[in-house]
């Protein structure tokens, strides 16, 4: 079952306190931490775990690169901006 | 009695940051932008202020720090390095081992190192007030206290798990005057369309960093900006006081330099701060064991890379899959500046990448046995991350007392860890384990490994 290892606690790197496992696997809105593979490797079967219960896109996305931290910050500047001036009727001024 | 501490008097701060961009033997390459251009400084400016972008971007060896800097610095700065003669004593080791102890900061850890600086330049350029992101609330409440000094409003972003589960961390948050938020929260789009799908949801660092960003952009009187307190070229920057500090007491104590030095490595500030000044000195000829240490579970530098550049920064990258979910899911490539290790600072992976150092992963129960030791012979109760760094340095002195050599190490005390005694309670009720790596994983990592610098799992 998703939730057989709900009840395993790992100190969270980015987060800096414990965690259980259920948070990892669905801490992005639902859908597994990008870190899930690497914190979770040494303690049980994690990559068969997100073989069997995750969605090939959710697969895709924690076996990805990361984006280097500049560049996300960028995106996420521009697309709040963008949807900053679609809500004002495109205006800028 | 020889002495414990090397004390420097404020006059003898240092009174310039080093830019270990400028010494590179290899110049790192610029982070890419959406369309695969580098980030130009048009393209920051609404996120940070422009003098710390042309921080970011600067390649000038030196950079003064300014004077209203220096003296917020001087409330805790030149922080002082320790001779830790009781646990050499401990250790039955020749080493002498020194640590620079940034506990010492009104926040507890480095991190205020670089919130004084980040709030100051905000302040300048005419900035009323910072958004960020946090976690467990360490650069949260340094940034808070920063805010304070410097006079600006502070606005953070807590994950909500964090927000419930560390309570005292944001009440000093709200202590030194910073506001602090729940995220996912209704104050942006961003938590407003996380909330509408998931009212329950304990929140993440990507959406409060989402909403920090947002918080920031979209104030329409241009007051706000972002500030961050790891990775960023000018945050590793302005830790470099620390090693700059302590190669002065180094010579106060009558030694020549370190044979090793070592800090842990998280985002990479802490490291950086500490060894950039020594790995000039190894750039120029000096031999110099220069160590970050990571957990042997969620590392980032000791496993595969996730990509490699070869050069050709217009160009889509080929990619090194980090993880064996099978070769059917060979990950999309990316826009690559470089060999990269996820989260960790862009010049910490280079100079990896060069060769300049060397890390290293360790299992938790030595670095919590280390931890203990420390706080059995120094007395100072390490935050869990710092305990990577003693734990390493623990292994060096061994190394040391077998190859009866008189080494001389020194590593970074990141920060104290009276906020964070859980882990300790675990430990000591023997409800932490370590996993062995299976045999089958490491060879799979020594493969993809094997032009790389070589990684070490203890």
């Amino acid at each position: 079952m998703i939730t057989d290892n709900d009840h395993l606690e790992i100190r969270c790197p980015m987060l800096g306190h414990l965690l259980n496992f259920s948070y990892c696997r669905s801490a992005n809105a639902g859908e597994p931490c990008r870190k899930i593979l690497d914190c979770w490797f040494e303690r049980f079967d994690v990559e068969n775990f997100a073989k069997e219960h995750f969605p090939k896109e959710a697969l895709v996305k924690i076996t990805s690169p990361p984006k280097p931290k500049m560049l996300s910050i960028v995106e996420i500047a521009q697309r709040a901006i963008a949807a900053q001036q679609a809500k004002s009727g495109g205006s800028n001024s | 009695m020889a002495d414990t501490k090397f004390v420097l008097s404020e006059k003898e701060m240092p009174r310039q940051w080093y830019n270990l961009a400028a010494d590179l033997p290899k110049p790192p390459l610029p982070p890419l932008g959406p369309d695969g251009n580098p980030i130009g400084p048009e393209m920051l400016a609404p996120v940070f202020p422009m003098n710390l972008i042309e921080q970011e971007v600067s390649t000038e060896r030196w950079i003064d720090i300014p004077e209203e800097v220096m003296e917020i610095y001087s409330m805790w700065r030149p922080s002082p390095l320790y001779r830790a003669k009781r646990l050499e004593k401990l250790l039955g080791t020749p080493a002498r081992i020194y640590f620079k102890n940034e506990g010492v900061s009104p926040a507890g850890s480095h991190k205020p190192n670089t919130a004084v600086p980040q709030a100051w330049y905000n302040k300048q350029f005419g900035i009323k007030r910072l958004t960020t992101e946090t976690g467990a609330g360490q650069w949260g409440s340094a940034l808070s206290f920063a805010c304070s000094l410097v006079g600006l409003e502070c606005k953070v972003f807590m994950v909500r798990i964090s927000f419930d589960q560390k309570p005292f961390r944001r009440l000093m948050m709200e202590t030194w005057g910073g506001t602090c938020i729940p995220s996912p929260s209704t104050q942006t789009q961003a938590g407003r369309d996380i909330l509408e799908k998931m009212p329950d949801t304990p929140g993440s660092l990507g959406i409060a960093i989402s909403e920090a960003v947002e918080a920031a952009v979209t104030d329409p009187t241009g007051e706000t900006r972002y500030s961050l307190g790891s990775v960023l070229n000018h945050v590793m920057l302005h830790q470099t006081i620390i090693g700059q500090e302590a190669k002065k007491q180094l010579e106060l104590a009558g030694e020549t330099g370190p044979d090793v030095v070592i800090g842990c490595a998280g985002g990479g500030s802490n490291f950086a701060g500490l060894a950039f000044p020594f790995v000039l000195d190894k750039i120029n000829g000096k031999e110099i064991d220069i160590i970050p240490v990571e957990p042997t579970s969620c590392p980032t530098m000791t496993r595969a890379p996730f990509a490699y550049d070869h050069g050709d920064t217009a160009k889509m990258t080929p990619l090194l899959p980090m993880h064996s979910l099978g070769h059917n899911f060979v990950p999309p490539p990316i826009h690559a500046g470089g060999l990269r290790y996820h989260g960790m600072a862009p010049l910490v992976s280079h100079a990896i990448e060069l060769g300049l150092l060397s890390p290293r992963a360790l299992h938790q129960l030595e670095c919590y046995d280390a931890a203990v030791k420390f706080a059995r012979t120094e007395g100072f109760i390490s935050a869990p991350e710092t305990s990577h760094a003693i734990a390493a340095t623990i292994q060096e002195a061994l190394k040391a007392k077998e190859e009866g050599k008189e080494k001389v190490i020194l590593f970074n005390w990141s920060g104290h860890g009276l906020m964070d005694l859980k882990g300790y309670e675990l430990y000591f009720e023997n409800q932490l384990h370590d996993y062995e790596l299976p045999q089958e994983e490491i060879d799979k990592s020594e493969e993809i490994f094997k032009n790389y610098p070589k990684p070490v799992i203890v």
